[in-house]
C-alpha cells in the first residue's frame, strides 16, 4: 500500500491541479510543491521500513489486473530500486521549486507534466511485472515530450521528437522481447517467476539491452541526449539527467544481467569498449563546448559510461559502485543543471564566453558551484569519488575484463577534471564583464533548492555506508545470478573473493580518510 | 414447409430495420424538424446495441434460414462494434449536417442501411449472404461518399469509390463462384468439410486469392488501398469517419469468419499471403502518412496502416489472434471516429481546418479540442495508458504465440514510425505559434458528447482492458 501511495500520489496532484487550476498560479505551484514534498516524505517510510538483511522484494503488492493477458499489478522494491525511488521523490520537489518563477506560459500544464512524469518514473523502478514495466516505461514519454516540446529552448521541437523516436525505436524491440519471454515464462509477465536459461537468450538480451542503451545513453546511441538536455527547461534537464537516464542502467541491472547471464558474458567484450569510448568521447566533446548546458550534457555521456563499465564488471564492488554512481550522478549533474538554469535566468545566456569573474559578484553561487563541480570530478570526500573508485576497483579485479579498458577509463577521470575545472575557471575567475556586474546572488529559494543536494553530496562522500548497506544484499543477488553460468565456475568464485577484498579496501580507505580528516 | 423463424435471434437486425423504416417515414413529413431523425438513429442503434450486449452476455447461439444466418458471440461482438460506430458517427454528424443545411433524411437512412449490411456480413454463414451484406453496405456508402453533390470533391469521391468498389465486388463474387466450383457448396461449415487435406484443387486456391483481393479492396489493404485516401479526403468528414470504422470492421468480420471457419485447411497457403500483406500494409500506410499535409489524408493512410495491425491477428490464426483482431477493431473504430470528430470540431468560419498547419497554437487557445485530438492521436500511436496500446499489445502477443516474430518486429517498428506523424499534429497544436488568427465556431454540444464518449472509451479500455478483453476472448467462434 505504501509503495502504491508513493507511485500514485503525484497522479493525484495532477488531478488536483486539473480541477483547481482556476485558482491561479500560486495555488497551482502550491499544490504541486505540497504533493511533491508529501511524496518524498511518504517515500522516506520506504527507507525506514527497508530490511537490508534480505535481497527479496519488499513492500510488495500484487493484484489481478488483466487476467486475460496474464498480467497483474505487481510492484515492490529491493535495495537497488529503493535508492532510485528516493532519488526521484527527492529531485521532483526541488525541480518544482526551481521552476517557481521561470515558467511563463501554461504553468498548470507544466506542473501536471512534471508530476505525471514522477508517477511514470516511480512506476518503472517499482514494477515487477513486465507488462506493467512497459506501460510505465512508455507512458512516461508523453509528459517528458510535452516538457521539452512546450517549455524548452529554441530547437525544442527537433529535440523532443528525436527523444521520443529514439526511445520508441528501442522500446519497440523490447516489446517483442517481453512477449517472447512471456511464452517462456509459463504465460506470465511476472518478473519474480522468471528464471533462465531462455531460448534465444542472445537475441532477447539484445532486444532489452538496445532499449536500455539508448536510454542510458551508451555510445553510439547518445546523439539524442545533448539535444534533449540542452533544449529542455531546467526542471526537465534535471529530471532527464537525474532520473530518466538511470532507467536505462536500472533496466540493465534488473533484466539484462540476471535474466541472460550467458549472453551478458558473451557481449561484455563488445559493451565494455563502447562504455570506455563513451567515457573518453563524452569528456573530450564536453571539453570543447562553448555552451554550459551542453558541456554538462556531454559530461553525462562520460559519467554514464562509468556506470555501464561498473555493471559489466559483474562483481559486488563494481555493481555497488555503479548503483551509488547512479545516485551520485543524479545529485551532482542535477545540481549542475539547476545552477546553469539559475545563471541563465539572470543573464539569459549559457555561453561560457559571456561570463568571467562571477565569483566576485556572486560568492554563494560560486561556492555552491565549486562543491558541485568537485563532486562531479570525483574529489575524495565528496560523493563522486566513492562511486568512481568502487567502479574502477571492481573493473580492475582479475577476470572482469581486460585491464587496458580500466586504464583508459581512469584517463576519463582526469579529463573530467580538465573540462570541469577549466569551465569553472572561465566562468568564475578572470575579469568581470560589465553586463554581468548587476547579477544578483542566489536568493533564499534557490539556496533552499541547493542545500539538500549539497548535504547528500557531502554525506555520501564522507560516510557512504548506509547507502551501500541497503543495496548490498540485492546487488549480491544480481552478482550470483549473473555468475551462475557453469563456464565461469571457479573463476567466478575468485572474482567474488577478489571483489570482496576490494570492497574491504574501499571501506578501509574511507576510514583512513575520515580519521585523517578528524586529525586535521 | 414453412420456415420457422426465431425472431429473438434476429432482434438487433430487426430493430435496425424498424428504425430505418421509421426514419424513412418521418422524413416524408416536412412539418417535422429533421434534427429528430438523428436522435431516432441514435435511439434505435442504442436499443440494438443494448440487445446485442444482452445476447452476447447470455452467450446466444443459433442459426436461421437454413443455416445461412448464424448468430453467435462472434457476430454479436461485431454488432457491438458496428452499433457503437453508428452511434458515434450519428452524434458527430448532427451538427455537421445542420451547419451546412444538408438534407438529413436520406443520410441517416443510408447509414442505417449500411449498418444493417455490416450486421449481415458478420452473421453470414453462407457466402451469398456475406455478399448481400457487402453490397447493401457498399451501395449505401457509395451514395454517402458523394452526399455533398454540389461539392466536386465529394462527387469525385463517390464516383471513385463506386467504380473501384464495384470492381472489388466482382472479384469477390468470382472468388465465391470458384470456391463453389471447388467445394460444391457456399455454406461456410460445409466448405470446410468438403475441403479435405489432400484435395487442394487449383479452383479453391484461385477462389481463395480472389476473396483476398476482394476483401483487400474493401478494407483497404496494400496494394488494394489506392481508393482510400481520395475517398476519405473528398467525402464528408463524418462519412470518412464512418467508412474508416464500421465497414472496415465488417470486412474483417467476414474475412475472419470465412478464412478461419471455411478455409482452415488452406491455412498454410493463406497465412503466408496474409503475413506479407500485413507487413506491406503497415509499412506503406505509415511511411506515406508521414508525407501528408492534409489531416484527412493523414488519417486515411493511418487507417490503412491500422488494417495491417488487424491482419497480424488474422495471420496468427489462433484463438488469441481472432479475439485480438476483434478487440483491435473495436478500439480502432472508437479512436478513429474520435479523431475525425476532433477534425470536425476544429471548424473555422472559413470552413474545416484540413491542413495540419491550421492546428498551430490550438493547444493553448482551444484546450478542450486539443485535448480530445491528443488523446485520440496518442491512442492511435499506441501509447499507454490508452486503448490503442492494449489493442496493439494483444495483437502482437497473439502473433508471437503463433511464432511470427518477424511480423511482430515489423509491427513494432511501424508503431515507432507512426508515432512520428501522430506526434507531429500534437507538436503543431501545442508547440507552434499560429500563422494567422483563425476564428473558430462554437462547439456543437452533440459533437462534444460524441467526443467525450469516445475519449472515455479510449481511456477506460486503456486502464481497465478486461472490460472489453474478456468479452472479446469469449467471442471466438
Amino acid at each position: 500500500m505504501l509503495l502504491s501511495t508513493v507511485i500514485f500520489l503525484p497522479l493525484l496532484g495532477v488531478i488536483a491541479i486539473a480541477l483547481l487550476r482556476g485558482l491561479g498560479a500560486s495555488a497551482v505551484k502550491g499544490i504541486a510543491l505540497v504533493i511533491g514534498l508529501l511524496t518524498f516524505i511518504v517515500s522516506l517510510g520506504l527507507y525506514t521500513g527497508f530490511d537490508a538483511t534480505t535481497a527479496t522484494f519488499q513492500n510488495v503488492t500484487q493484484q489481478a489486473w488483466i487476467p486475460g493477458l496474464g498480467t497483474s499489478y505487481h510492484i515492490g522494491i529491493d535495495g537497488i530500486s529503493l535508492w532510485l525511488v528516493l532519488l526521484t521523490t527527492f529531485l521532483t520537489p526541488l525541480c518544482i521549486l526551481a521552476a517557481w518563477n521561470s515558467i511563463e506560459k501554461g504553468l498548470s500544464g507544466f506542473m501536471m507534466s512534471l508530476l505525471a512524469l514522477e508517477t511514470g518514473m516511480l512506476g518503472v523502478f517499482c514494477a515487477l511485472d513486465l507488462f506493467l514495466f512497459f506501460v510505465f516505461w512508455e507512458s512516461m514519454l508523453i509528459p517528458m515530450y510535452f516538457l521539452i516540446g512546450i517549455w524548452g529552448g529554441e530547437r525544442r521541437i527537433y529535440a523532443t521528437v528525436k527523444f521520443v523516436l529514439y526511445t520508441m525505436a528501442g522500446s519497440a524491440l523490447m516489446l517483442v522481447g517481453i512477449l517472447a519471454l512471456y511464452f517462456q515464462n509459463d504465460n506470465s509477465f511476472d518478473l519474480t517467476t522468471l528464471s533462465g536459461p531462455f531460448e534465444h537468450s542472445h537475441l532477447l538480451f539484445l532486444a532489452f539491452f538496445i532499449a536500455f542503451a539508448i536510454k542510458v545513453p551508451l555510445f553510439p546511441f547518445h546523439t539524442w541526449l545533448p539535444d534533449a538536455h540542452v533544449e529542455a527547461p531546467t526542471a526537465g534537464s534535471v529530471i532527464l539527467a537525474g532520473v530518466l537516464l538511470k532507467m536505462g542502467t536500472y533496466g540493465i541491472i534488473r533484466f539484462c544481467l540476471p535474466l541472460f547471464p550467458d549472453a551478458a558474458a558473451e557481449f561484455t567484450p563488445l559493451i565494455v569498449p563502447l562504455a570506455v569510448i563513451g567515457i573518453i568521447y563524452g569528456a573530450l566533446v564536453a571539453m570543447v563546448q562553448p555552451d554550459l548546458k551542453k558541456l554538462v550534457a556531454y559530461s553525462s555521456v562520460s559519467h554514464l559510461g562509468f556506470v555501464v563499465l561498473g555493471l559489466f564488471s559483474k562483481n559486488p564492488a563494481g555493481i555497488q559502485g555503479s548503483v551509488l554512481q547512479m545516485i551520485n550522478h543524479g545529485l551532482s549533474t542535477g545540481a549542475l543543471f539547476l545552477l546553469v538554469g539559475m545563471i541563465y535566468e539572470r543573464r539569459h545566456s549559457r555561453m561560457i564566453v559571456d561570463f568571467g569573474g562571477l565569483a566576485k559578484r556572486m560568492p554563494i553561487f560560486a561556492t555552491i558551484f565549486m562543491v558541485v563541480t568537485l563532486s562531479s570530478i570525483g574529489l575524495p570526500g565528496l560523493n563522486g569519488f566513492v562511486g568512481e573508485y568502487m567502479i574502477l576497483l571492481g573493473s580492475f579485479v582479475q577476470g572482469a575484463f581486460s585491464k587496458i579498458y580500466v586504464v583508459l577509463a581512469t584517463a576519463g577521470v582526469i579529463l573530467a577534471a580538465v573540462y570541469m575545472l577549466w569551465m569553472f575557471q572561465r566562468v568564475m575567475f578572470g575579469t568581470l564583464d560589465k553586463t554581468n556586474e548587476a547579477l544578483p546572488d542566489l536568493n533564499a529559494r534557490e539556496i533552499v533548492v541547493m542545500l539538500p543536494i549539497l548535504l547528500f553530496i557531502v554525506w555520501i562522500g564522507v560516510y557512504p555506508k548506509p547507502f551501500l548497506n541497503k543495496m548490498e544484499k540485492s546487488v549480491g543477488l544480481v552478482v550470483t545470478q549473473v555468475q551462475t553460468e557453469p563456464a565461469i565456475g571457479r573463476a567466478g568464485e575468485r572474482i567474488q573473493q577478489d571483489s570482496e577484498l576490494a570492497l574491504h579496501g574501499t571501506q578501509r580507505v574511507q576510514h583512513e580518510k575520515i580519521e585523517k580528516e578528524a586529525q586535521q | 414447409m414453412p420456415i420457422e423463424i426465431n425472431w429473438q435471434l434476429l432482434m438487433p437486425e430487426l430493430i435496425i430495420t424498424l428504425t430505418l423504416l421509421i426514419v424513412l417515414v418521418f422524413d416524408l413529413f416536412d412539418s417535422i424538424s429533421k434534427a429528430i431523425l438523428g436522435w431516432m438513429t441514435i435511439v434505435g442503434a442504442g436499443i440494438a446495441l443494448w440487445v446485442s450486449i444482452q445476447m452476447h452476455q447470455a452467450g446466444t447461439v443459433g442459426t436461421q434460414f437454413n443455416d445461412m444466418f448464424k448468430v453467435d458471440n462472434f457476430s454479436l461482438f461485431f454488432n457491438i462494434i458496428f452499433l457503437v460506430s453508428t452511434i458515434l458517427v450519428a452524434l458527430i454528424s448532427m451538427s455537421y449536417l445542420s451547419r451546412d443545411d444538408r438534407k438529413q433524411g436520406p443520410y441517416y437512412l443510408l447509414i442505417l442501411l449500411a449498418t444493417l449490411g455490416m450486421m449481415l456480413m458478420a452473421a453470414g454463414n453462407e457466402l451469398i449472404i456475406v455478399f448481400l451484406g457487402l453490397e447493401l453496405m457498399s451501395l449505401s456508402l457509395y451514395v454517402l461518399a458523394g452526399y455533398f453533390r454540389d461539392n466536386p470533391a465529394s462527387s469525385e469521391a463517390g464516383m471513385k469509390y463506386l467504380l473501384l468498389g464495384a470492381f472489388a465486388s466482382a472479384f469477390f463474387l468470382y472468388g465465391i463462384a470458384l470456391i463453389y466450383g471447388g467445394a460444391g457448396t457456399t455454406n461456410v461449415p460445409a466448405i470446410a468439410e468438403a475441403i479435405t487435406a489432400p484435395n487442394k484443387s487449383p479452383l479453391l486456391l484461385a477462389g481463395m486469392f480472389l476473396l483476398i483481393v476482394g476483401f483487400g479492396f474493401k478494407v483497404a489493404i496494400v496494394p488494394f488501398h489506392q481508393w482510400a485516401p481520395d475517398v476519405y479526403e473528398g467525402a464528408p468528414t463524418t462519412i470518412a469517419a464512418f467508412i474508416s470504422a464500421g465497414p472496415k470492421a465488417a470486412g474483417f468480420a467476414a474475412f475472419l469468419r470465412i478464412f478461419m471457419e471455411a478455409l482452415p485447411s488452406l491455412q498454410v497457403e493463406w497465412s503466408s499471403v496474409v503475413i506479407v500483406l500485413a507487413m506491406l500494409t503497415m509499412t506503406v500506410g505509415n511511411v506515406i502518412a508521414i508525407a501528408q499535409t492534409s489531416i484527412k489524408r493523414m488519417l486515411a493512410y493511418s487507417s490503412i496502416a491500422h488494417a495491417g495491425y488487424v491482419l497480424i491477428g488474422l495471420a496468427a490464426a489462433n484463438n488469441d489472434g481472432i479475439s485480438s483482431a476483434m478487440l483491435y477493431l473495436l478500439v480502432y473504430c472508437v479512436m478513429n471516429i474520435g479523431a475525425f470528430g476532433a477534425v470536425i470540431l476544429a471548424k473555422t468560419e472559413d470552413g474545416e481546418s484540413l491542413m495540419i498547419s491550421d492546428y498551430a497554437g490550438l493547444g493553448l487557445r482551444k484546450p478542450l479540442l486539443a485535448m480530445f485530438m491528443t488523446i485520440m492521436l496518442l491512442s492511435l500511436a499506441g501509447f499507454p495508458p490508452t486503448a490503442g496500446f492494449v489493442g496493439k499489445f494483444y495483437v502482437f502477443k497473439s502473433a508471437v504465440q503463433a511464432g511470427h516474430i518477424w511480423l511482430v518486429i515489423v509491427g513494432a517498428i511501424n508503431t515507432a514510425i507512426s508515432a512520428f506523424y501522430y506526434l507531429r499534429v500534437v507538436v503543431t497544436m501545442y508547440m507552434r505559434e499560429p500563422e494567422e488568427e483563425l476564428s473558430f465556431t462554437a462547439y456543437p454540444s452533440t459533437l462534444v458528447v460524441g467526443l467525450v464518449l469516445a475519449a472515455i472509451g479510449v481511456l477506460l479500455i486503456g486502464i481497465l482492458p478486461s472490460l472489453m478483453l474478456t468479452p472479446a476472448q469469449n467471442s471466438v467462434f
